[in-house]
């Protein structure tokens, strides 16, 4: 039973980051995951300051605030500042995770609270942190919290997919049609410092961008259709998850690395066998034609 | 101030192990930093940094011993795999730059993860130093320390001073360098084995996050400040190596603070100061430009406008009021205030009852600026064969930027003698011929 609440939380995770995830690749901010992740550290440390306990609401909002105030401070620096976005990107995440830091030195002995605790939630716990309702056994809490996520994550994008879809694909189409490309870019982002930060808790920060890009980009291999890619991308992240789970136990080793690992692992299988554009078969194709027709380019 | 004193007086061993590792750092990652910026790839830092892991705790798990040496091994080793993954994704799949640095990032750590779960789980070692490999212990950095990043910040200095052009080649133009022959992916081999240097041996001291601040945000900087590489270089070392002070410094003077945080706060200071007050790529210095050129354009427009209604009625020294020019065109109230104080701060003419009277300086620039809009329409109608009602707003933009030597050319273009006088605008003409 315990590995199957894993495998629920480690595909749910996947899910709901994976789907953000493929918004953020064709958008070329794979690195939005990794700075986010390392930029809420400040708003869940003053959200605990505040409220002083880690009650999900106060986190979830402090999260969305410092996940703007990321966005804003990236998008400020690149396009104002005319700073490169990758150094903007850089800049903006370590000066707030060190903020971060600041403040529980700060305040470290009136919150019981350290980077660990924040930045590396343990998957394997999610089991025993049940709930119960009239001495009824409800699962994990966890479980409820990333579900809970993922029917916010999914109505957005069923409700905005239109907005999100042409934003990702033709700025300046979208611009041009009069389309409020500010409001998709600080919403997307919004949702992702929201799965970030909920799934922290729960699985840890380095698996949640390792779904937020690995499973999205193996599915990319696969197809041009972002609807297929989209679908493609929960399985890939359920397998990974699923697969991940049971080599940790067959090594007895961190779940949370081993399911970054299996990601990885399908990855490469798609660089090497994906029909469209895979290695093996670019190498055949390179075989059979002749030199006079144009070689097939990836 | 007596802890100003201890700091800078080099007076406690500790105290100076701490300043002199920072400085050497700091200067060798912002140098290092400079060249991945250049290339685009400020983030590589923060995945080769994390891609250690893995190396650090194989290379533990190989060896059974917490040796500096052999874990340093190990840490460059995956360091450059992973840098030769991000390499291969980028350049045999579809995947971005971008989106490959993320995966090779999560696989890596997530590989490094398994390792050190079995290396706990297994007992014995002193695991709980591997953490400290990975997250930094700024204060407790030694002479050993210093030695180490003496060793690095030389071996990268002579590299960059051997290879100097070449990797001003390899940063700017690869291409080109490619087509001359050179081996410009053994350039690039070299710039990513001193990044992995540098980080290989700062990691421990100073951890992933500053690890990166530092590779990114010293080269940041200083590419406000200057556009020659030597002095970029240069500049992005010294701020490195200040922030690093800083960091140090406050650490030092209040108890529980540390010293990587706010190293990064201080980068980003310096960041932030560049962004908006650096010479001519600051933000305060281009809205300037920006502000500049909208009086300008605001300047001559409006005595544009009172040099045609001269033409009008002959009388180019009368006095216009608002009113009448926005009979041509509409300058709102605001626009003329601050216009009529431009063109008596320019001396082109005074102002009267809130009425423009423009004197010889003021007709004469009001005669060239109609003149270099005309002449534009001309030569946009004759040989761009545009249509002539679509000539004019594209001369209304260009009227204010044409120079001199522009004007001699387009005259030359259109075979005119140098004072030929367009008499009026084409696009009235002939929209009113139709």
């Amino acid at each position: 039973m315990d590995g199957f609440w894993i495998v629920l939380t480690g595909t749910l995770v996947a899910s709901v980051s994976g789907v953000l995830g493929a918004f953020l690749l064709l958008r070329k901010m794979s690195m939005m995951g990794d700075a986010i992740s390392h930029a809420v550290l400040p708003g869940i440390v003053i959200a605990y300051l505040i409220v002083g306990h880690r009650a999900s609401f106060s986190l979830i909002l402090g999260a969305i605030l410092i996940g703007l105030l990321t966005t804003f401070m990236i998008e400020n620096l690149s396009i104002k500042g005319k700073l490169q976005v990758d150094a903007s990107i850089g800049i903006s995440f370590t000066f707030l995770f060190s903020l971060g830091i600041i403040l529980i030195s700060k305040y470290a002995n009136q919150i019981d609270i350290d980077t660990d605790c924040v930045l590396h939630g343990e998957i394997a716990f999610v089991p025993l942190d049940t709930i119960y309702w009239n001495n009824m056994n409800l699962g994990p809490r966890p479980i409820w919290i990333l579900g809970g996520t993922a029917v916010l994550v999914a109505s957005f994008i069923a409700i905005g997919f239109k907005g999100l879809y042409i934003t990702t694909f033709n700025l300046d189409y979208a611009k041009s049609l009069g389309i409020n490309v500010i409001f998709w870019h600080y919403a997307l982002m919004a949702l992702v410092s929201i799965t970030t930060v909920v799934s922290f808790e729960s699985v840890g920060a380095i698996l949640v961008v390792a779904f937020l890009v690995i499973p999205p980009s193996t599915a990319y291999l696969f197809t041009d259709n972002f609807k297929y890619m989209l679908a493609l991308t929960v399985v890939f992240g359920f397998l990974s998850a699923l697969f991940g789970y049971s080599v940790s136990v067959w090594l007895n080793s961190s779940i949370a690395g081993s399911m970054s690992v299996v990601a990885g692992g399908f990855l490469v299988l798609g660089v090497l066998f994906s029909p469209k554009r895979g290695l093996v078969v670019r190498w055949m194709r390179s075989k059979r034609i002749s030199p006079h027709q144009p070689a097939y380019r990836k | 101030m007596s802890d100003f004193l201890t700091f800078f007086g080099f007076q406690d061993s500790n105290v100076n192990a701490v300043f002199f590792s920072v400085v050497l750092l700091g200067f060798v990652s912002g140098m290092v930093g400079s060249f991945n910026y250049l290339k685009k790839k400020a983030l590589v830092g923060e995945t080769v940094a994390h891609a250690m892991l893995p190396g650090i705790a194989f290379a533990f798990l190989l060896s059974g011993v917490k040796d500096p040496f052999f874990l340093l091994l190990g840490a460059i080793f995956s360091g450059w795999l992973s840098i030769f993954a991000v390499d291969f994704l980028t350049r045999s799949t579809i995947i971005k730059p971008d989106a490959a640095l993320a995966i090779v990032l999560t696989v890596f750590f997530g590989g490094g993860m398994m390792i050190s779960t079995y290396i706990q789980q297994s007992g014995s070692f002193e695991q709980a130093g591997l953490d400290e490999y990975i997250f930094g212990q700024a204060a407790a950095m030694s002479m050993q320390d210093v030695q180490v990043f003496g060793f690095v910040a030389a071996i990268v200095l002579i590299v960059v001073l051997l290879f100097f052009k070449s990797f001003q080649l390899a940063a700017f133009n690869p291409d080109f360098g490619t087509v001359l022959g050179l081996p410009i992916k053994f350039y690039d081999f070299l710039l990513s084995t001193l990044t992995i240097f540098t980080i290989a041996s700062g990691i421990k001291a100073v951890g992933i996050i500053l690890m990166s601040a530092l590779l990114i945000a010293p080269a940041a900087t200083a590419r406000f400040w200057t556009n020659k590489l030597q002095t970029m270089l240069l500049l992005a070392g010294v701020i490195g190596a200040a922030s690093g002070i800083v960091g140090a410094y406050i650490s030092f003077s209040y108890s529980g603070m540390p010293t990587g945080p706010w190293t990064v706060v201080a980068l980003t200071g310096f960041s932030l100061v560049s962004v908006f007050f650096a010479p001519k790529k600051g933000v305060l210095a281009k809205w300037n430009a920006q502000r500049k050129n909208r009086q300008k354009i605001l300047c001559e427009n409006i005595l544009k406008l009172a040099y045609q209604l001269g033409e009008m009625d002959r009388q180019f020294k009368a006095p216009r009021s608002r009113e009448a020019i926005s009979k041509i065109r509409r300058i709102p109230a605001s626009e003329w205030k601050k216009g009529m104080e431009l063109i008596q701060s320019q001396e082109f003419g005074t102002c009267v009852n809130g009425q423009l009277v423009m004197n010889f300086k003021g007709i004469e620039k009001g005669k060239s600026i109609n003149r270099l809009h005309r002449l534009w329409e001309v030569y946009l109608a004759r040989k761009m064969n545009l249509r002539p009602e679509l000539v004019h707003k594209d001369a209304e933009a260009i009227e204010h930027i044409i120079t001199p030597e522009l004007e001699r050319d387009i005259l030359k273009e259109l075979d005119l003698c140098s004072n030929f006088e367009p008499l009026r605008e084409i696009h009235p003409v002939v929209l009113a011929d139709r």
